[in-house]
């Protein structure tokens, strides 16, 4: 089974630290990867622009990772067992919004972040977010298994993960 | 620590972009905060505001831009202020003998270092506001 590193994305915002997930073989995160896909895309970068600035200013410095900020892209999905996770993806209160990043909000103050796609179908299984969406739930449900077997548990004041023996080099 | 991609990003975004996304994030805070202060449930103001649910749902949900036709029925319906702008009074100066009389709640002097002849009424300017007194009332 492939293995990945759970690892900061964002640990400089004073609410909420984002992390993401880089399979071990791989040189850039997940979400390093959904950025670098529209960065230069003359039709979405302004929108990537929007949620990069959403993340950071909004939920990492200011408000943190309120629900309302989240939308669950299936609801019929409960992972896992405890049904309390869902993969959801962040957000964006404006009409039509194209673009769909996915992640798994652990609380206000801390949430992984996975790769996404442009929207081009009613639902997150079709179109081009549907290789985004079943990933984001293959990391979310091994996350959340880790969490569950205490391979990985998240530190007091809420806003990092470690690994059972305390390190920050996390994989799964 | 921060992705250096996402740090890119951020550098390369416009001020305008991050000024909207706060003030849409506010503006969502807010109403949120409003719906849950005042114990009103998205289907009573549905009903408040003579709309289909599915259309107050599409608004807070992002569906529909906001208008400011739709800030000003939801701002009447929560009965608080949405959105604030900030306004500035405009003021007038009297130039007098080296001294600028400022006309607005209050009457302050400040001393300039050159002297200017006669009497002239001018719009105000930005003047460093050193040895400046005030006389309130």
């Amino acid at each position: 089974m492939n293995t990945f590193a759970l690892e900061i994305f964002d640990d400089q915002g004073q609410v909420c630290t984002f992390y993401t997930v880089r399979w071990e073989d791989a040189n850039l995160s997940e979400t390093d990867k959904f950025f670098q896909k529209f960065r230069y895309d003359e039709q979405l970068k302004n929108s990537l622009r929007e949620l990069a600035s959403f993340l950071q200013v909004v939920i990492g410095d200011e408000y943190g990772a309120l629900e309302y900020f989240f939308r669950f892209e299936n609801a019929a999905q409960a992972l896992p067992p405890s049904g309390t996770y869902k993969v959801q993806d962040v957000f964006i209160y404006y009409g039509n919004f194209p673009l769909r990043l996915y992640c798994l909000r652990i609380s206000e103050n801390l949430v992984v972040l996975f790769n996404g796609a442009e929207k081009t179908a009613a639902t997150a299984q079709g179109g081009r977010t549907s290789m985004a969406f079943q990933e984001a739930n293959i990391f979310a449900k091994r996350m959340l298994d880790a969490l569950q077997q205490k391979e990985i548990y998240i530190t007091t004041d809420q806003r990092a993960f470690r690994y059972y023996d305390g390190s920050n080099e996390i994989i799964i | 620590m921060r992705s250096k991609i996402f740090q890119e990003i951020l550098d390369e975004t416009p001020e305008d972009v991050e000024i909207f996304v706060r003030l849409y994030a506010d503006l969502v805070v807010r109403i949120n905060q409003l719906l849950v202060e005042n114990n009103i449930s998205k289907k009573q103001l549905a009903d408040k505001m003579d709309k289909k649910p599915s259309e107050i749902s599409k608004w807070l949900s992002g569906e529909h831009n906001f208008t400011l036709r739709s800030l000003a029925k939801l701002s009447a319906e929560l009965g608080e202020p949405l959105m604030e702008v900030p306004k500035k009074k405009a003021k007038t100066e009297f130039v007098e003998d080296g001294f600028i009389c400022r006309v607005h709640t209050f009457v302050s002097y400040t001393k300039l270092d050159t002297k200017t002849s006669g009497k002239v009424w001018q719009f105000a300017e930005e003047t460093e506001p050193y040895n400046e007194f005030s006389n309130a009332g």
